[in-house]
């Protein structure tokens, strides 16, 4: 397996909102889509989504419905809902200002 | 998020617990199940596929509580504690396993207080509350003839037949009827039977208010000749198998055909003997009920009772019974001193003698439960000190004092529970000994019944002294809990000490007044027992023959004086009969002596008469005699002693000289002390119709109503020349050889009946000494009784002593290590122990003493050779109870003598 990287703390609900904001999909397909993307780079324990998931729904920026998954099987899917969207574009935004500065700190070391 | 959609998300949580967490659980399986799927798809092999999903899904149990608690609900493995109350309730029952003697002590404590309770409840409720079915027992009254000059239990005689049609014209009396007993022997299946009858007036049964189950009773306007009869549900039952088409059914009775008219209720059984002023053979409860003859000619003597009208009219009624009397005496003085009638209402009849004795016990088993809770209270104080940590530190993690009090109050709901149960079993159980134990002759013991309302009686009973002995200690625990731990130690020492004393105390009382009473009571019985009764009951076989008049005409008693006085030329039936059938008796190997009399001792009252003796001042008032017929024999088989002249024997023939022998009491009525040859005859006056009759000899006197009295003057007639009493009924005496018991005997003399006359019953065969004992057993059922309740409280008393003691010793420890550190000797330490112990016991002691000295009046009525402060009696109550409270305390008491005071203070 190649080189993995720990995901930042907190940012995993931003890759869940990033990920249901291009369409509904159950938790599963979820941690696939956060592997596939990542090119498995980000090492996420599948079952942590659940969490992100959880507060998300009680947030209210998820709902959850019932369906069924590729393979036949009974499966919540979630779906972002309009303050979800709403609450991504604050994150992402906020989240563009930190990598932005990130990397201009780091940069400037390198 | 807004409170309104926290609060919303809360109460779905809580709604759809379940829901939830099936949710969360599905979410997680799935994953897996697809995780795997999709690796096996990939090629592993199915073991791998499911170890590298689970591994890359990451800590199953620690994700599902995590997602639980971010949905708001508790974990499953949490919910098993449960609601509060049912933790409690569980904590509760753990602790009291893990305390078995403790619980063991109070349940055993409070099921043995309970049962004592329950036992009396059922024994006050058969016993007093026993109506014999009658509708209105507050209205219904007998009347008696009350005659002041004889003897106590004697003064209560049967109403004259010329005065029962004056009755029935009296003012205030709705109805009235008058009866006598009559037996009636009836074959069924070729085995006689002898029932016990009442011939009576037609409206006894208005007077009880009660008509028959089957049937309608007797017919209108009834002379009293009619052959029909109304039986009792248990004849009924008994010997009639319950037939339902009874009615109008010829019965044969004395070989007479009765027709049925009814049949009454099970629980009729009016007029019971106890109504019945002087019972001489009224039964206890009437077997059937034939017409008396209406109206009543001669003078037959009756039981009467009447119904009175409405409020006040038992004083009405005596106001114009006592009219009566005086208008009666005017008219003719032979009456005065004998035509006075009292009125006493059934209910204070029936229980007015063993009412005192029941609230007696009533108020001893009340005591007792009053200390066992006092006891149990004591206890589970001592406990809950030793626990007063343990709840101190329940309240230091935030339990309220009212989670205290409610967990304490749970064991204690637990144990009541407990105790209620063991106090119905224990009740039960001493019915049932108390039954087959209990002396004969109590009413309503034999059946003995414990009914729905006696069980409801313990169950709150048992509440409520749940309620004592939990409430107290619960709350003053709770108390000294909520003040720490360290606080709590002094104070509940020394609280408990001082409730351990004031427990002791009381105690120690209850128990000394118990023991005493039932020494008193022992003494009473045992005095009562050790009177001579004048004859010699050892070996001595009696039982009850009786004749029908139907074909022994001369067993009625005598219509008119004139054909009692004058001889007869032929000798009557009665008399033929008992001669040849004691005769027959007499030959047996078996049998010294036999004879037969009516009354017999111990086995009901006499008549009693006005008697003049020849040469006496004709100004002097007659004395009063009772009166007793006696066969020949009869004086050697009950073993009297003679002490001048003869007895009856041979000589003494219906056709010759007119006979009587006198007691000793009577013979000394003559000035000269001459009696015997002297003459006597039976009313007031020296020109009275009756015969003369010449004084043959004179026995000594007999205790004849009960064991206290002797000395009441008795005259015995010759059953040969007999007719002033019925002679239907007599006892036979019978003695039998050394060594023979009264079932030989009682066989002897079934046999020889037979041979008279088969179709005769022989009845209440028994020893004469079973007939005294009976005299006693009223004072020996309540001494039973009493020595069971002053040994429960005993043993309870022994049991708080202990427990106060040892608990003293133990709390104290430190406090004695000291004392024998700095050089008290253990001896003198324990002396100390001990001392403190029998303060507690001796006041407890004097207060017993001091409660019996103030209920002597009361006491005293109960006892018999005794007084209730004899010292000997006290004197070994007292020293009983200080005795065993000495080795109560003692035993703990001796372990402070064992404290090693280095080893103990180094410990503390």
């Amino acid at each position: 397996m190649s080189k993995t990287v720990e995901l930042v703390p907190g940012t995993l609900p931003l890759l869940v909102l990033r990920l249901l904001s291009d369409g509904d999909a159950h938790g599963y397909a979820i941690a696939r889509r956060i592997e596939d993307l990542s090119e498995a780079v980000l090492s996420v324990e599948q079952g942590s989504i659940y969490p992100a998931l959880y507060r998300l729904e009680r947030a209210g920026f998820v709902n959850s419905q019932k369906g069924v998954s590729d393979t036949g099987r009974p499966v919540k899917v979630y779906k972002i809902t309009s303050s979800g969207r709403k609450h991504l574009e604050v994150e992402m935004s906020s989240w563009n200002a930190f990598v932005h500065a990130m990397s201009r700190v780091i940069r400037r070391r390198a | 998020m807004n409170w309104v959609s926290k609060m919303g998300f809360r109460v779905k949580a809580i709604l759809r617990r379940d829901a939830v967490l099936r949710d969360i659980e599905q979410d997680i399986r799935q994953h897996i199940t697809l995780e795997q799927e999709r690796l096996r798809a990939e090629g592993l092999s199915g073991r791998e596929a499911r170890d590298l999903a689970r591994n890359r899904f990451g800590n199953v149990t620690r994700l599902q509580q995590e997602l639980q608690s971010i949905s708001g609900v508790k974990p499953r493995a949490e919910r098993h504690g449960g609601g509060s109350l049912i933790k409690d309730f569980k904590h509760s029952v753990r602790s009291l396993m893990k305390a078995p003697a403790y619980s063991a002590a109070v349940v055993v404590t409070l099921s043995i207080a309970l049962g004592a309770n329950m036992v009396m409840f059922s024994v006050a409720e058969n016993v007093l509350l026993d109506d014999a079915g009658v509708r209105y027992p507050s209205e219904v009254v007998s009347i008696h003839n009350f005659i002041p000059q004889l003897g106590e239990g004697m003064r209560r005689q049967p109403v004259h037949g010329s005065f029962f049609d004056r009755f029935t014209r009296l003012e205030g009396i709705e109805y009235v009827a008058g009866f006598r007993t009559e037996f009636f022997n009836f074959s069924a299946d070729d085995r006689p039977v002898r029932l016990e009858g009442l011939r009576t007036t037609p409206d006894l049964f208005r007077v009880a208010g009660v008509s028959p189950m089957i049937g309608v009773g007797f017919p209108e306007g009834l002379v009293g000749n009619e052959k029909v009869v109304v039986l009792s549900h248990k004849v009924w039952s008994s010997l009639f198998g319950a037939d339902p088409a009874i009615v109008g059914r010829l019965v044969n009775f004395n070989g007479e055909p009765y027709e049925v008219v009814g049949v009454m209720p099970a629980d009729f059984g009016f007029p019971r003997g106890i109504d019945v002023p002087s019972a001489f053979h009224f039964p206890d409860r009437p077997d059937l009920w034939i017409p008396h003859q209406v109206p009543l000619r001669g003078p037959s003597d009756l039981g009467v009772v009447a119904r009175v009208v409405g409020e006040g009219g038992v004083a009405l009624l005596q106001e114009r019974l006592d009219a009566l009397t005086e208008a009666v005496v005017e008219e003719n003085s032979g009456w005065d001193g004998f035509a006075t009638h009292r009125v006493l209402p059934i209910q204070e009849q029936a229980v007015g003698q063993i009412r005192p004795i029941i609230v007696g016990l009533f108020a001893a088993t009340g005591l007792i439960l009053l200390v066992a809770a006092a006891n149990v209270s004591g206890v589970s104080f001592t406990r809950g000190y030793e626990r007063s940590n343990q709840l101190a530190i329940r309240v230091a993690l935030g339990a309220s004092r009212w989670m205290v009090v409610r967990y304490l109050l749970f064991e204690n709901a637990i144990l009541a529970i407990g105790s209620v149960a063991g106090g119905l079993a224990v009740g039960w159980a001493s019915a049932e000994i108390l039954q087959s134990v209990a002396p004969e002759g109590i009413r309503g013991l034999d059946t003995l019944a414990i009914s729905v309302k006696s069980f409801v009686f313990v169950a709150l009973l048992g509440t409520l002294s749940a309620a004592i002995f939990g409430a107290f200690p619960s709350i003053k625990l709770s108390e000294l809990a909520s003040m720490g731990t360290l606080s709590t130690q002094r104070v509940s020492g020394q609280t408990t000490a001082r409730m351990g004393d004031w427990v002791v105390g009381g105690e120690v009382a209850v128990t000394v007044v118990l023991v005493l009473v039932s020494g008193l009571l022992f003494r009473t019985v045992v005095g009562l027992l050790e009177n001579e009764p004048g004859f010699d009951p050892v070996g001595v076989m009696v039982a009850e023959v009786t004749l029908p008049e139907a074909s022994y005409p001369d067993a009625a008693r005598a219509q008119s004086v004139q054909r009692a006085r004058s001889r007869s030329e032929t000798e009557g039936a009665v008399s033929q009969f008992y001669r040849l059938f004691l005769n027959d008796l007499r030959e047996h190997p078996d049998v010294t002596h036999a004879g037969a009399v009516s009354p017999i001792p111990m086995g009901g009252t006499q008549e009693a008469s006005a008697m003049w003796l020849e040469g006496m001042d004709p100004g002097a008032s007659a004395p009063v005699i009772e009166l007793t017929v006696a066969s020949e024999g009869y004086f050697e088989a009950m073993g009297l002693d003679l002490l001048e002249g003869r007895t009856f024997d041979t000589s003494d023939r219906h056709d010759g000289l007119f006979t009587a022998v006198i007691s000793e009491s009577v013979a000394n009525m003559w000035p000269n002390g001459a009696a015997v040859g002297s003459r006597l005859k039976l009313g007031g006056v020296p020109d009275g119709p009756r015969e003369w009759r010449t004084v043959v000899g004179i026995v000594g006197d007999v205790r004849r109503g009960n064991l206290a009295e002797i000395g009441r003057p008795e005259v015995y007639f010759p059953l040969t020349q007999g007719g002033y009493t019925s002679l239907s009924t007599m006892h036979l005496v019978v003695r039998g050889r050394a060594g023979v018991s009264a079932e030989i005997a009682a066989r002897a003399t079934r046999d020889a009946l037979r041979q008279v006359n088969a179709s005769l019953p022989l009845e209440k065969v028994s020893g004469m000494e079973n007939l005294i004992e009976r005299q006693v057993s009223r004072e020996k059922l309540a001494m039973q009784l009493l020595a069971a309740f002053s040994t429960t409280s005993l043993l309870l008393s022994v049991l708080s002593l202990y427990s106060v003691v040892s608990h003293s010793v133990n709390s104290r420890r430190r406090e004695f290590a000291i004392r024998q550190a700095v050089g008290a000797s253990p001896g003198s330490v324990l002396l100390g122990v001990m001392l403190r112990a029998g303060g507690s016991v001796f006041i407890g002691g004097l207060t017993g003493v001091l409660v019996v000295a103030f209920l002597s009046p009361v006491i005293g009525g109960f006892l018999y050779g005794v007084k209730p402060l004899e010292v000997g009696v006290v004197a070994v109550a007292v020293f009983t109870v200080f005795f065993v409270a000495s080795v109560a305390a003692y035993v703990p008491a001796i372990r402070v003598t064992r404290i090693d005071p280095v080893e103990c203070l180094r410990v503390e």
